[in-house]
């Protein structure tokens, strides 16, 4: 009976932990990472997941012309220096994090309205045998910005 | 007896972690129909999150042209009334949100006053806990009078929703909020306009959203099985095959520096008839109307 026990808690925990997992991200990103965006407003929509070293995630949005904004992309310290790319949508490279060093956070603007993608790479870790997941927040600021704009 | 009991554990996990599986395939061929990329490339991506603009994004890029504040082209509070399920209460949080961005951007804060207390108590009917928003209820009730605190508060109360929302595993939940707050924007930007006032900034705003309504129907697809997803995702599809019929001339995108800022440097022109605006209009305002009026 302790055996059958022991399973049911071992299955249980297997399909509660993910769903632990995730509030927890949620909470990492409301607390660590979104006051980081500050003075921008914040999108309203939390992108973050539990992540692998070696993996990598990806995020389509539209911006806009005559918006400020603010991309974010934090990770737990045990992820390492975590990349971002920005795309066109025909995967055209517009932007690296690693070639200024892996900033938290990067500002751009577009000249005119349109889809991208960013792309998230957690690096691989240094033992195969070992390797770290956490969680990895991706979140996007505005603010107004240019002459089509109401506020100034 | 007991070894029955664990083979039918065994089989439940495996029943779990398949399903699990087939989730992850389905975002993931999304991806590769929509944007072209190589399996290969795919194949190394774990999550494909897909953002739409939000209302208060939107509308304030809607420049206070000579048009005269429209209260009655809002959902009317009256209606607030008839939304009893979960998905109703969440879309017309979207449409709701929406209006308020609007009566922000014209300084109507009687109305205003109105819709917050409609979105603080649509937050605790989808079970947003109470301390979750009653500051920002306590700050509007001692005196918001201007537009950037109004933005701010907005801005989170979507914001809390869809952690929350999503912290408690009711992604689609979220999802509905961000379709009604999509829907509504389209709707208050095309309505404004009509046979009369033509302006060209709003014809390109709403243009754009040929492109963030690919996002949006990205991000409902991976809820496909909810009922009201299901139903609305047709119209929707109708609406992007409309907005696919303006006319896109670009040219190569560069990145560049000016006056400390990077700029993205893409040139892109839309060319859009008065017949597309139209029928865009009709669209929206037909999916809008199954969203509002129950």
């Amino acid at each position: 009976m302790k055996i059958i026990k022991k399973y049911i808690f071992l299955l249980l925990l297997w399909i509660v932990m993910p769903i632990v997992s995730l509030a927890q991200c949620n909470e990492y990103s409301k607390k660590e990472c979104l006051p980081l965006l500050k003075p921008f407003t914040f999108s309203g929509q939390l992108n973050n997941a539990v992540m692998s070293q070696g993996e990598t995630a990806e995020l389509q949005l539209t911006f806009y012309k005559d918006q400020e904004y603010r991309l974010l992309v934090k990770g737990e310290d045990n992820l390492g220096k975590i990349q971002y790319q920005m795309y066109d949508t025909d995967y055209n490279l517009l932007y690296d994090s690693a070639s200024e060093e892996f900033p938290i956070f990067w500002d751009f603007m577009v000249e005119n309205t349109d889809d991208f993608i960013i792309r998230v790479i957690i690096p691989e870790g240094y033992s195969p045998k070992n390797i770290e997941s956490g969680c990895v927040a991706i979140l996007v600021g505005f603010r107004a910005f240019g002459t089509r704009t109401f506020f100034k | 007896m007991y070894k029955k009991i664990i083979a039918l554990i065994c089989f439940l996990a495996l029943l779990f972690f398949s399903l699990m599986n087939v989730a992850n395939e389905e975002v993931v061929s999304d991806n590769i129909n929509e944007n072209k990329i190589s399996i290969e490339e795919v194949k190394d991506v774990k999550k494909i999150f897909y953002n739409v603009p939000n209302p208060m994004e939107l509308i304030g890029l809607i420049k206070k042209i000579e048009l005269v504040y429209n209260a009655d082209l809002m959902n009317p509070i009256s209606n607030s009334e008839n939304y009893l399920s979960q998905a109703d209460i969440a879309l017309n949080l979207g449409v709701y949100a929406a209006d308020l961005s609007y009566v922000r951007i014209y300084e109507q804060y009687q109305d205003a006053a109105h819709y917050l207390a409609i979105l603080k108590r649509f937050s605790r009917e989808l079970g947003i806990p109470e301390e979750e928003e009653k500051r920002s209820i306590q700050m509007f009730e001692s005196g918001i009078d201007n537009r950037d605190s109004l933005l701010n508060e907005i801005s989170n109360i979507y914001a809390k929703s869809d952690g929350y929302l999503k912290d408690n595993d009711r992604a689609e939940i979220a999802a509905l909020i961000v379709l009604g707050g999509w829907i509504e924007t389209l709707y208050l930007a095309t309505n404004v306009l009509d046979d009369k006032i033509y302006n060209k900034e709003l014809v390109s705003l709403i243009s754009e959203q040929k492109y963030s309504i690919k996002n949006l129907i990205g991000l409902l697809q991976q809820f496909k099985e909810h009922k009201k997803i299901s139903e609305i995702l047709p119209e929707l599809i109708k609406l992007d095959n409309k907005f696919q019929e303006i006319e896109e001339k670009r040219k190569s995108t560069r990145v560049k520096r000016k006056s400390g800022k990077t700029i993205i440097s893409n040139k892109i022109t839309l060319i859009t008839s008065n017949n597309t605006i139209n029928e865009i209009r009709k669209i929206n305002n037909r999916i809008r109307l199954s969203i509002t009026e129950l």
